[in-house]
């Protein structure tokens, strides 16, 4: 895997090397150059060194003449021997343009030389004459010496005119190519780091990209990176965050609908219990009272009237049992008839009533109050709008998981939308006259709860036929 | 968008990259070039001569110098030309005391009849340089010998010419060369020994104060003292049209005739325009050859002694056999 750090170090000995490369063909050209500048500087200096020599010489010969000792003549002889050295370096300077000037040159140093050596002689046998006429002589040619190292220097710059043009036509070639190679660097460079710095940034800014939506509860989107470095990695661990968070965001909010649920349930049964707890306005008061009325009315022979008052004190005893009790469905069996009692006593005949019981169903146990709201349903909108009365069926009947209970009337039936808004949470106040103040949705509600089954209830209705409600309690899985 | 910035980048940095390559290319080419400096020869024993002339870049010299340059190079000789204007002859004193310190192999140059300038002949005699003049001799030096004209010769030849052109009668000017000279001083001599058969014709000069004045000025001064002259010998060279030009300014119609004593291209362009009558060739470049090929006999030590001179031939020019020679 390359690192951020090691495309870094990359593009930094990419732009060393090329550096390098411009600095060290530069300095080659720079270097050949001066070797050349050198060059022409060191002929041009021999050539004024043979002169100076002629003169110097000349000048230690004089002093010898003046003051003929030894050691002036062996500054002289030094003098000498140092000029004919020089001489011979000449040779060095021979190209085919000076050729015959530089013989011309050699040769009057020679002949300078002679005429010296002359002087000294004539010195050495005192013959004056002999000595002034020779000096003269190597002075004279000391003074052509000197003029012709001008005509030669003057020659060298003839002879080599081109190649000082060139020279410069050369600085300023490079001058050129310095500045196309400069510009050949700056567009690799910028080539090259924008490359770079895009393999860089591009996975950041999809990383951003991606965080962003993370931060906005955006978990489904996966984060895909193609690159080969830190950034990757980063983005794979960011990724796994992503699905690490989802599911536990997934999973917290499974868990607050549940306790949310619970929370229902718990008001639900509040609710119930507060209705209750109004209808318990002296109960036992009247339960008592109840109950001495039907021995009253035994007393007094009225039979009819003692089963009557017996059979409310019963059901106002069973109703009055806390809401979340629970009863078997033969008691709440029995409940209904103490309420089917009374009512028949109050629509005589236009109420019927069929049942077709499965004894062996009735042990199941269910919540307290479920069959008597349903019945009463059944006297509020079937029997007692109708003139003629009418039937109602209870059904109780079993298969392998299920305890059916059905109750049926014949009265007018229900549209679907009542259908709806009878299940419906709205409209909670609309209990008409039940006598437990316990509606049909309170009834379903609790059953949910209880199985903790969704589907426990369907009721079918046909308009002017009847309305049948169906509960279907699971036998087995009970809270 | 991006993509296109991209790949201009990239095309802009290759045509950098040919640039680049292109003119590194021409710089390292050119280096190839410079370091084919003129290496240093080494020391050829060829014989290495001089030809000093008093009058660089005259017509006549450049004859010489051409014909000297042709033998020069079939000797196999090193020929280098040096020279003075205006026949400086202190400074030709010199430059033949340059070749003499020079040790060079032979001096051919213009001999002026001058004690300073035999004295330094003879100085390079005794240094064992062969000395030969050319054009102009000096004889009384120890000159090896002398190449050129016999310029007594011309004066009788051009003499004869003259009085033949003129049929014996008429007043001759003669304008002489601002600084005079043997070769003047020979060629006049050469006239009077020719013309002394003629009575009918007489030779003038201008006056002492004009001797050594410009052409033109010694013509007026003739044409002032004899203003019947029929006739104007030209012994400078290219003197021709100064000539001419004198007598048109005095509103004369020239009715005299010029002769000169050279062939140059001037003067041979106003024989061509029959403004100049005759002139007179002497074969410069005959006489650069032949002084080259007597030095280069007394190096080879071959058919010695010299001649004392050697003559190259002359020739009359006039407009019926311009251009030609003999």
């Amino acid at each position: 895997m390359k690192t951020i750090r090691s495309k870094m170090m990359l593009l930094s000995i990419l732009i060393w090397i090329i550096m390098a490369l411009i600095w060290l063909s530069m300095s080659a050209f720079n270097q050949k150059t001066v070797e050349q500048y050198n060059q022409i500087l060191q002929r041009y200096l021999l050539m004024n060194q043979a002169s100076q020599q002629s003169q110097q010489t000349l000048t230690s010969l004089n002093n010898y003449r003046i003051t003929p000792t030894e050691s002036n003549l062996k500054l002289y002889e030094d003098a000498n021997i140092t000029l004919h050295h020089t001489k011979s370096e000449l040779s060095w300077l021979r190209n085919p343009n000076n050729e015959m000037q530089l013989d011309n040159f050699q040769n009057m140093i020679e002949s300078q030389s002679e005429a010296m050596d002359l002087v000294v002689r004539f010195q050495k046998d005192n013959d004056e004459d002999s000595v002034a006429k020779k000096f003269d002589e190597a002075s004279n040619i000391s003074k052509y010496i000197s003029e012709t190292t001008l005509a030669l220097i003057s020659g060298e710059q003839k002879t080599y005119d081109t190649f000082y043009r060139i020279i410069i036509k050369r600085s300023n070639e490079l001058f050129r190519m310095g500045f196309w190679t400069l510009a050949l660097v700056s567009l690799l460079l910028l080539l090259f780091s924008f490359r770079f710095v895009n393999s860089v940034t591009q996975p950041i800014l999809k990383l951003t990209q991606s965080a962003r939506e993370l931060s906005r509860g955006n978990f489904q989107k996966p984060i895909e990176i193609s690159n080969n470095d830190d950034m990757a990695f980063l983005a794979r661990t960011l990724d796994n965050m992503r699905l690490n968070i989802g599911n536990l965001f997934d999973e917290i909010q499974s868990k607050a609908q549940l306790e949310y649920d619970l929370h229902k349930h718990k008001l639900m049964l509040k609710e119930s219990e507060l209705k209750s707890l109004q209808s318990q306005i002296n109960p036992h008061f009247l339960f008592n009272t109840l109950n001495m009325l039907s021995k009253e009315a035994f007393l007094a022979g009225a039979d009819k009237t003692s089963e009557l008052i017996s059979s409310v004190a019963g059901m106002l005893r069973y109703n009055l049992r806390r809401m979340d009790s629970r009863v078997s469905l033969r008691d709440e069996v029995n409940v209904l008839e103490e309420y089917l009692t009374i009512q028949k006593a109050r629509f005589d005949d236009r109420l019927r009533v069929v049942r077709e019981i499965d004894e062996a169903a009735l042990n199941i146990e269910v919540p307290i109050l479920i069959l008597q709201p349903l019945a009463e349903n059944v006297f509020i909108y079937a029997i007692e709008p109708s003139e003629d009365g009418g039937t109602l069926t209870l059904r109780i009947m079993q298969d392998e998981e299920n305890v059916i209970v059905q109750v049926e009337d014949t009265g007018q039936g229900m549209s679907e939308e009542q259908i709806e808004k009878l299940l419906s949470d709205a409209d909670t106040s609309a209990y008409k006259g039940h006598s437990t103040g316990i509606g049909i949705r309170n009834v379903l509600h609790r059953l949910q709860l209880f199985y903790g089954v969704d589907d426990i209830i369907a009721i079918e209705s046909v308009i002017g036929e009847g309305t049948c409600i169906t509960l279907k309690l699971p036998r087995g899985n009970k809270r | 968008m991006k993509k296109s910035i991209f790949f201009s980048i990239i095309g802009v940095s290759l045509a950098a990259l040919a640039v680049t390559l292109y003119s590194m290319f021409t710089l390292y080419s050119n280096d190839l070039g410079m370091s084919s400096n003129p290496e240093p020869v080494m020391t050829t024993s060829k014989a290495h001569i001089v030809i000093i002339s008093q009058e660089q870049g005259s017509y006549m010299m450049n004859e010489i110098q051409r014909g000297a340059r042709d033998a020069a190079a079939k000797h196999g000789m090193a020929i280098e030309f040096w020279g003075v204007y205006r026949s400086n002859v202190e400074e030709l004193i010199k430059q033949v005391d340059i070749a003499i310190a020079s040790k060079v192999d032979g001096i051919i140059i213009e001999g002026v009849d001058r004690p300073d300038f035999v004295q330094i002949v003879n100085k390079a005699t005794y240094s064992g340089i062969p000395v030969v003049t050319i054009n102009s001799d000096s004889p009384g030096s120890l000159r090896k010998s002398y190449v050129g004209s016999d310029h007594y010769q011309e004066g009788i030849m051009m003499g004869r010419h003259i009085a033949l052109k003129l049929n014996g009668q008429g007043t001759i000017g003669v304008i002489t060369n601002m600084e005079a000279s043997d070769t003047d001083k020979l060629r006049q001599q050469g006239l009077h020994e020719a013309l002394k058969s003629y009575p009918g014709i007489k030779l003038v000069t201008a006056s002492k104060d004009n001797e050594n004045a410009p052409a033109n000025t010694q013509t007026f001064d003739i044409l002032n003292h004899y203003p019947d002259a029929k006739a104007f010998i030209g012994l400078p060279t290219e003197s021709g049209r100064s000539i001419i030009q004198a007598g048109v300014t005095r509103s004369r119609t020239s009715d005299y005739e010029v002769f000169m004593f050279d062939d140059s291209p001037q003067t041979m362009k106003l024989i061509q325009d029959r403004i100049v009558e005759s002139g007179l060739s002497q074969h410069y470049e005959e006489m650069g050859k032949m002084s080259v090929d007597l030095v280069q006999r007394w190096l080879d030590s071959d058919h010695l002694p010299l001649n004392n001179s050697y003559f190259t031939p002359i020739s009359v020019v006039d407009s019926a056999n311009e251009g030609g020679g003999e």
